[in-house]
């Protein structure tokens, strides 16, 4: 009966663990990414659940957006890669679907379809079958498989084949230390890896569009990560990490920070949101702390606009 | 008739000397014209109804600090390839281009939803070259939209046929040495009606003109923006309206900003003062001039140019002393600030 019990507990534990520490989709965003985003426990989470919900039915309709209303994905996580010579950034989006509805095929071959006669071509590679467009400049994702219970876009067939391939972000000792920062996971997970000043040259075209240096500090980063908690619809929390190089650039890590803070607090205050934040030093990281409340009709404008474009420099 | 080969000659000789005094006639006449006397207008006369702000900045050689800038500017455009003759230009008629002084002017009428701005130029007598550029001169101004001439209480104008509004430029005139660009045209009348007193400027106008004369007769670059009548807080509103971003949401609790330039040698420093209503908002007040200084800085860092200040508050004021360096570096570089 104890050894019942005890497996019982045991279970409990490890799935309550693995609901919070889920993470799965990471697994399979291959090392060399600029940044990613996690976005885990989506359908359980009642912010989470609002915010998909919302983005999936926002006026702008496309695709993606109609094969997400048919499936149940439980945790999500998109990653950008440097661009290859003369294309936008790569991009790679992980979904876990669990035990959940299998996708349609011709929702999934919409999402690629740049028009209706282009053709769907596939390859098989290391056992997994690879369906793809040929474009010279897809707009999102023109390439996808389904390995086991995942499902997996990319911009090409050749950021598909990392993912495959591997190794994984997980082996990455920078993403280590950034799960080791947030031990208690919440529902969303931000990473961008400056190893080899890979972020540097991400934020570069962002700053010759807008004229204008985004983090003085940037070079100075090890890496940034962000744990982030929709609450509901209405409101969230955030920490933002800075990890520097260098306790002697400090000052101008936290400049950064604190400017970026405040760059929030303005653009809320445009949005009629409330918007708190404060900054401190830990050592070598500067930690912002932000609190949000009323921030549902900015989901909605952002839905609206198209979200990727936001972390894509050059797409509009 | 018989014309012998000495007719010609002598026919093609008189008219070859004929058309060389007629060039040279023209050269003499075109000198007088371009070097006669030219009647200087001051910017201070300029100022149209419902002006809230003004920044002006001398740009005569005379100050060090303008000289070094210009010559700077002079070797970026020089290179390796250019010609002699054109280096020549740039280095001996290029100055006499060169603008002596930049003012900028905005005003907000009460029942408007835009700020109206005038850029004016005031440069030597070859501004009246600007009034034969004709076409170029539209086409850089204006790009490919459409313009028409006006003439207006005597005055000549261009303007954009369709003008979209917003702070694009949208016409010109010139003034005796001065150049004016205007976002509408309306802007434009209206500074010509101050100048020949066909309107006469209210008390708080007369205020401001006052202060822009002071700040013309002095070397460097100077600011004042006034908002005892609310019209830079609605500058900032409809500035947050438009971009979605609340730049300075603490704009109401500042009376007026007065600021300074100073163009050194090797760099540029300034200060800018943030007179205050009250000691109740002076947090923010600096909070928002310490956001405008990074934004500042970031915006000059994507032109490797450094800045480098100190926001403070001192009585009910907010103070915000800066230095810009190697802003001729970026000049030579041929980077856009």
């Amino acid at each position: 009966m104890k050894i019942i019990g005890f497996l019982c507990v045991f279970l409990t534990l490890f799935f309550l663990m693995c609901s919070v520490y889920g993470a799965e989709t990471p697994a399979y965003i291959p090392e060399s990414c600029i940044s990613m985003v996690t976005v885990a426990n989506i359908q359980g989470d009642p912010g989470i659940s609002w915010m998909l919900d919302a983005w999936i039915h926002s006026p702008r309709q496309s695709p993606l957006r109609e094969l997400l209303k048919t499936i149940k994905a439980r945790e999500m996580s998109v990653a950008v890669f440097p661009p290859k010579q003369g294309s936008l950034h790569s991009l790679l989006c992980v979904m876990d679907l669990g035990k959940g509805p299998k996708p349609d095929k011709e929702k999934l071959n919409n999402v690629i379809l740049p028009d209706p006669d282009t053709q769907i071509q596939s390859v098989s590679y290391k056992g997994s079958m690879i369906f793809y467009v040929q474009t010279d400049s897809p707009e999102d994702f023109s390439a996808y498989a389904v390995l086991q219970d995942k499902l997996i876009f990319g911009s090409d067939t050749d950021v598909l084949k990392k993912a495959i391939d591997g190794p994984s972000v997980e082996k990455s000792a920078e993403y280590q230390k950034v799960k080791a920062f947030f031990p208690q996971r919440k529902d969303g997970l931000l990473f961008a890896n400056n190893d080899g000043a890979r972020f540097v040259k991400f934020l570069q075209p962002l700053e010759e569009k807008w004229n204008m240096t985004l983090l003085l500090s940037a070079e100075y980063l090890n890496w940034m990560g962000s744990s982030f908690d929709m609450l509901d619809s209405n409101q969230a929390s955030g920490i933002f990490v800075f990890q520097g190089s260098d306790e002697s650039k400090i000052e101008d890590i936290q400049d950064d920070a604190e400017f970026l803070g405040e760059a929030f607090k303005r653009k809320f205050i445009a949005e009629k949101i409330d918007y708190k934040s404060t900054v401190e030093v830990k050592g070598s990281a500067v930690i912002l702390n932000m609190q949000i409340e009323g921030i549902e009709p900015l989901w909605k404008k952002l839905f609206e606009q198209g979200i990727l474009s936001l972390i894509r420099p050059g797409s509009e | 008739m018989n014309i012998t080969k000495e007719t010609v000659k002598k026919w093609a000789k008189r008219t070859g000397l004929g058309i060389a005094a007629l060039i040279v006639g023209f050269l003499i006449g075109f000198s007088i014209w371009l070097l006669s006397p030219l009647p200087q207008l001051p910017p201070w006369k300029l100022m149209p109804s419902s002006s809230f702000a003004f920044f002006t900045v001398n740009l005569d050689p005379v100050d060090p600090g303008i000289s070094a800038l210009l010559e700077k500017f002079q070797e970026s455009m020089i290179g390796e390839e250019t010609g002699r003759l054109k280096s020549f230009a740039i280095k001996k008629l290029f100055p006499s281009f060169f603008p002596k002084r930049i003012t900028g002017l905005i005003s907000l009428e009460n029942t408007a939803d835009e700020p109206r701005f005038v850029f004016i130029v005031s440069m030597g007598k070859m501004v009246r070259l600007m009034k034969l550029a004709g076409g170029p001169l539209d086409r850089a101004l204006f790009g490919e939209k459409p313009t028409i001439k006006l003439r207006v209480e005597g005055q000549s104008y261009r303007s954009v046929q369709n003008p979209e509004g917003g702070m694009e430029p949208a016409a010109f005139t010139i003034l005796k040495n001065n150049f004016l660009l205007g976002t509408d045209l309306s802007v434009l009348e209206d500074s010509f009606r101050m100048y020949t007193r066909a309107s006469r400027p209210g008390v708080e106008e007369h205020y401001l003109s006052g202060l822009l004369l002071q700040a013309t007769l002095q070397r460097g670059g100077y600011l004042c923006a006034d908002n005892s009548k609310g019209q830079l807080s609605r500058f900032f509103q409809i500035i947050q309206d438009t971009y979605s971003f609340a730049a300075f949401p603490s704009v109401d609790a500042v009376s007026s900003i007065m600021g300074e330039l100073h163009f050194l040698p090797e760099e540029v420093e300034g200060s800018v003062t943030f007179y205050c209503k009250g000691q109740e908002s002076l947090a923010e007040v600096r909070s928002d001039v310490k956001f405008i200084y990074g934004a500042m800085r970031r915006v000059l860092k994507a032109s490797d140019v450094d800045m480098k200040g100190n926001v403070r508050i001192e009585g009910s004021c907010v103070g915000f002393e800066f230095r810009i360096m190697n802003l001729i570096n970026a000049i030579q570089k041929g980077d856009e600030i």
